[in-house]
């Protein structure tokens, strides 16, 4: 079976290129809008994977993984965050409150799968 | 029902722009029709999900060409040289341009870098690809498929700045389909950033290799400063003290002293230019002059063999302006002065002078020299200098002048000797504060204590 990933970002054109990109490659992909909805989807589906964008209303990426981490069910689970090109202090900042790897935007969807696969360990 | 049914199908069939079912006259024909409607959903609902797909598709790309782009910037942000960076950014095109080979050429400054990579295409067609292009030219080559040439396409573009030609970077068949419109933009946005790497290589050598001249300048001033006397002679009846400065490290200025058989020679001399070309002229000179000086009984003589020898040396539009001294212990003073400023002889509150009477060194061969002979008294002050001290300017432009050079010697002149030089210089250096010194400055100063001797 596939690996399952949550996308997690409030563009929905960003959500629909990271799945297309996943899905061809074999993995099954849950999306998520914001991270309250991210927070929600990720009890229901304990995915093996989590892509979390870090600008998003409401409740934003750095918010989502701390919740997790904290999360003895949510804790384990691998995240790879996604920066933007200004956010010079982000990645930084994204590895040190536990995140496994991070990708700045623009992204190339190549490096994307590379990322994936890196954290996840194997491919799909 | 049948009737209400009927009247269904065709708001849907309207709606759907479907052809009416025409001779419906029972249920079974409209629940027919009603499959086919259905059919007709599912084959429009996949064409628009395939649709959906392959826009996301469409979209996916451009972000990674955006991404490619923005990577551009990236690959070689802190690279100096143009080969570094090569190998990344070919890793770089090749994620979103479907190319076989790639080509790099650069020729920066002494620096020819090329590179070549070779995915899925044989060295034959690669081969003939590379002879399509020209190398000095510096527009875009492209080759579509249907221009039946061997090489199915190619797209080749010049990496160049202002009026700079670099190199090239040349792609060779795209596959699958051609080159597009985003490849090109694409490898235009790879020549601009490696442009600005050969730009960024040349003036950065340029730099090295001024500061490497600035390095052979600093030691041929050290070596140049080591051929003026270091120590002047220590005699009772004359006290001495010189000092020069260059315009430019090195000097085309020279003096220097000697005590032959109990009499003082002193010269001061400048060759005309400055610098290196200058410098050079004159470590000649002294050599000249210290090897003739031996075999010499009197400066008009060590003149006109001096002048024999530089006629020989010199390149036609150089000369040397000399002032030759010869001061015996009882005072008596010969001067010859070969196109020279005035020596200046200060006796109490008068300063006389004694004017350039013969040609300076190294114009005309065999020229004779004429000696002023005079005595002086004791404290009394031979000044000789070079034109670097009266044609200093200040920051208006007004030159420092014999007048005030004058007028300084005479309120100094009861100093050391030592301390005449010095303060002559720092007054100098004030006159032309904050401006660029224009030539080189000499002084030599020379007391008669009076012949002591007896």
């Amino acid at each position: 079976m596939g690996y399952r990933v949550l996308v997690v970002d409030d563009s929905e054109v960003l959500r629909k290129i990271v799945s297309f990109n996943l899905t061809r490659e074999g993995y099954a992909v849950e999306e998520a809008k914001d991270g309250k909805e991210a927070l929600e989807k990720l009890r229901q589906a304990k995915p093996d994977l989590v892509i979390l964008d870090i600008m998003m209303p409401y409740v934003d990426g750095f918010e989502v993984l701390k919740t997790m981490r904290k999360d003895p069910e949510l804790k384990d689970i691998p995240v790879i965050m996604l920066t933007a090109k200004g956010g010079e202090d982000d990645p930084k900042t994204a590895l040190e409150i536990g995140a496994n790897g991070f990708l700045t935007k623009p992204f190339s969807p190549l490096k994307l799968l590379e990322e994936v696969r890196r954290v996840i360990g194997r491919g799909a | 029902m049948e009737h209400e049914l009927k009247q269904v199908y065709e708001k849907i069939s309207k709606t759907m722009n479907l052809p009416p079912y025409q001779g419906m006259s029972s249920l079974k024909d409209i629940s027919f029709a009603i499959d086919n409607i259905v059919a007709e959903l599912n084959e429009r609902r996949k064409n628009y999900a395939k649709l959906l797909e392959e826009h996301i598709e469409e979209l996916s790309r451009t972000y990674q060409e955006i991404a490619t782009l923005f990577e551009l910037n990236n690959v070689f942000a802190n690279v100096v040289d143009p080969e570094e960076g090569l190998e990344s950014l070919v890793e770089l095109l090749k994620q979103t341009i479907p190319f076989l080979a790639i080509c790099i050429e650069l020729n920066v400054a002494d620096r020819y870098v090329y590179y070549e990579k070779l995915f899925k295409l044989d060295h034959e067609t690669f081969a003939k690809a590379k002879q399509l292009i020209d190398t000095k030219s510096d527009s875009v080559f492209l080759i579509e498929p249907t221009h039946n040439s061997e090489v199915r396409n190619l797209l080749s573009i010049p990496v160049k700045s202002g009026k700079s030609l670099w190199g090239r970077i040349t792609l060779v068949e795209r596959e699958p389909d051609i080159f597009t419109a985003v490849d090109r933009k694409i490898l235009e946005a790879a020549a601009q950033q490696l442009s600005s790497i050969c730009e960024r290589y040349v003036r950065l050598k340029r730099e090295v290799e001024r500061e490497k001249l600035r390095e052979q300048l600093e030691i041929a001033r050290q070596i140049q400063m080591r051929l003026y006397p270091r120590k002047l002679p220590n005699l009772s009846y004359v006290e001495i003290s010189a000092d020069t400065v260059p315009a430019i490290q090195v000097s085309g200025d020279y003096y220097d002293i000697l005590v032959r058989e109990n009499r003082v020679f002193a010269t001061v001399a400048d060759v005309s230019g400055k610098g290196i070309p200058a410098a050079l002229m004159m470590t000649a000179l002294r050599s000249a002059l210290r090897t003739l000086s031996r075999n010499v009984e009197t400066i008009s003589q060590l003149a006109v063999q001096l002048n024999n020898v530089l006629c020989e040396d010199l390149e036609e539009d150089r000369f040397v302006t000399m002032i030759l001294l010869c001061l015996t212990r009882d005072g008596e003073l010969h001067i010859v002065n070969a196109g020279h400023n005035p020596v200046l002889l200060v006796s109490g509150d008068d300063i006389t002078t004694v004017e350039a009477q013969d040609l300076p060194l190294g114009i005309l061969r065999d020229t004779n020299y004429r000696e002023v002979v005079t005595k002086i008294g004791t404290g009394d002050l031979i000044v000789a200098y070079t034109d670097g001290v009266t044609e200093a300017r200040d920051s208006s432009g007004n030159e420092y002048g014999l007048e005030r050079f004058c007028a300084k010697i005479k309120e100094l002149r009861n100093h050391s000797v030592v301390q005449i030089v010095e303060q002559l210089k720092n007054e100098i250096e004030n006159f032309s504060k904050g401006t660029q010194r224009h030539d080189d400055t000499t002084i030599t100063v020379i007391k008669y204590l009076g012949d002591n001797s007896v």
